[in-house]
């Protein structure tokens, strides 16, 4: 980092004098292949130079750039070749020569060549200015990432078709129709029996004997009663033989009105029976309208069972999808949470571990100046 | 049961069975009442011919006791006796004759009664099967059980 040491070259300073203040700040030792005090100090005395451990191990690792340096070069070499690359010279990568030496503002630089002649003053910075990069480094503390809350779409239930038992209900609006229909003419067809029977019924024995001795063939009772008069025979004489004949009339008439009596109880017996029939056919039908409607009802219920069955298989389903999504929001969210949580933890170790590497880069600055660090808590350092 | 295909009641059977009643019992009315009318003819004769053989009779009847001295305006009690025997003798023969044609007369009013009763019922037996037949048709409703979910 540029202005980090004090290789300044002091305006007038010799290069053998400039070394020696060097190394008496004991960035290098005068004797190759040795360790500088410095080094012992970083490093704990276990380190070489270029050890990353020690602090000229950094500065060759933070200026790859430098033409020259490797492991097996020798102190000396090395800060030659630093001394060069610093100067802007041959040790540089680039051809514009460095200027890390007028970051701090530091005077015009003697040739490197020229051996004598004057540098600039050794840049030296202020508390001011440390402050000033102390809060410059505190504004650039990386900020937290926030997660946001995966919240899916509410998943919409599928509406399927309600149960419809118009079919069904057509079928026993129909049954009720046909079974009204044949209540209907199977109730003419017993009154038109029973109009008829009262119509054309007729008793044959009804109304006595149509022939008998008062209006048999021949003489009537009164001829006869005349005869016998003008034979000067009392009528009466033949009375035992009209007993008799009232008698077979009289036996003939209750034949009759047997056979009558007979007739009269069967017509009414068949008057009994078609109201009888009437209703075994009622009943019947009854039966049929019942028999119809269950099975109609049993059709129903066992499709309607089967509409049930399908709505709980879907319900289910539905459930299972609903289920899926909502683990699905839940995992997306802890694993974006978990992302942003580490990258904000890797942001801020960053920022802190660059932190600590500048202001250790900036010690040979703050150890002469007697500088102090700011609040070193409030940057989450300490 | 006359009933066609489809339990539907043929209705022309029954008119073909009542024709048939109907041309029976005209048959036997008219048989019936022919035998009645012989029936009666045959008495009203036989009580022609009783009449005719008493009427026959009685004038011989009388002179037999004219020509005793036992008739005229003396009549004797064994005239009149007698005499009141033979015509109550025909009248009784007269009324039983008489009776035993109207029994037979009555055997033919029973018979056309029995007939015509017998043709009654049998017409009202058929028209009440014919009703028990429409109505019962209704019931092929039963035929849809199947269709229905029954058995």
């Amino acid at each position: 980092m540029a202005g980090q040491y004090d290789a300044t070259p002091v305006p007038g300073e010799s290069a053998s004098a400039r070394r020696k203040r060097l190394s008496a700040q004991g960035y290098y030792s005068t004797t190759p292949g040795n360790k500088s005090p410095a080094h012992a100090a970083e490093a704990g005395g276990a380190g070489t130079w270029y050890d990353p451990s020690t602090y000229s191990g950094q500065l060759a690792a933070a200026n790859p750039n430098v033409k020259g340096i490797t492991a097996k070069s020798s102190p000396g070499q090395y800060n030659s070749l630093l001394f060069n690359y610093m100067q802007g010279g041959s040790g540089s990568t680039g051809s514009t020569p460095n200027n890390k030496w007028t970051t701090y503002g530091g005077g015009g630089g003697g040739g490197r060549g020229g051996g004598g002649g004057g540098g600039a003053a050794a840049p030296q910075l202020t508390q001011a200015q440390l402050d000033q990069l102390y809060a410059l480094m505190r504004g650039a503390q990386p900020g937290s990432q926030t997660a946001n809350q995966l919240d899916l779409p509410d998943y919409q239930a599928y509406q399927g078709a309600a149960f419809d038992p118009s079919m069904w209900q057509q079928l026993q609006g129909n049954l009720d129709t046909a079974v009204a229909s044949d209540r209907a003419a199977a109730g003419q067809a017993y009154g038109d029996l029973t109009s008829y029977l009262n119509t054309n019924y007729r008793n044959a024995f009804a109304g006595g004997p149509q022939t008998t001795m008062g209006n048999a063939p021949g003489m009537d009772q009164q001829a006869m009663n005349r005869m016998l008069q003008a034979q000067n025979v009392n009528p009466n004489a033949l009375g035992e033989q009209r007993n008799y004949a009232g008698g077979a009339d009289q036996a003939f008439g209750n034949l009759l009105a047997i056979l009558g009596g007979n007739e009269q109880q069967a017509q009414q017996n068949r008057l009994g029976n078609v109201q009888m029939d009437a209703n075994t056919t009622n009943r019947a039908l009854d039966m049929a309208a019942l028999s119809g409607k269950t099975g109609i009802g049993l059709q129903q219920g066992q499709a309607q069972q089967a509409w049930k069955q399908r709505q709980d298989d879907q319900a289910f389903q539905e459930w299972q999808n609903r289920q899926a999504a909502l683990q699905q929001e839940a995992m997306q969210n802890w694993q974006r949470g978990n992302t942003v949580a580490d990258t904000n933890l890797a942001a801020q170790n960053a920022w802190k571990q660059g932190n600590i590497q500048d202001l250790i880069a900036l010690l040979p600055q703050l150890i002469p100046g007697g500088l102090n660090f700011p609040d070193l808590a409030g940057m989450g350092l300490a | 049961m006359a009933l066609s295909g489809y339990g539907v009641p043929d209705l022309g059977a029954y008119d073909r069975q009542a024709n048939d009643l109907q041309y029976r019992f005209n048959t036997d009315s008219a048989s019936n009442a022919y035998g009645r009318f012989l029936s009666q003819q045959r008495g009203s004769r036989d009580l022609g011919d009783l009449t005719q053989n008493y009427q026959r009779g009685l004038p011989g009847a009388y002179a037999n006791f004219n020509g005793r001295g036992l008739g005229g305006s003396n009549r004797s009690g064994l005239q009149q006796r007698a005499m009141r025997n033979y015509v109550g003798d025909y009248g009784t023969q007269y009324l039983r004759s008489q009776q035993d044609m109207t029994q037979g007369l009555q055997q033919y009013d029973l018979q056309q009664a029995n007939n015509q009763q017998n043709y009654t019922n049998q017409l009202l037996s058929l028209q009440g099967q014919k009703a028990r037949d429409i109505a019962n048709a209704a019931l092929g409703i039963e035929a849809l059980r199947p269709y229905l979910g029954g058995s």
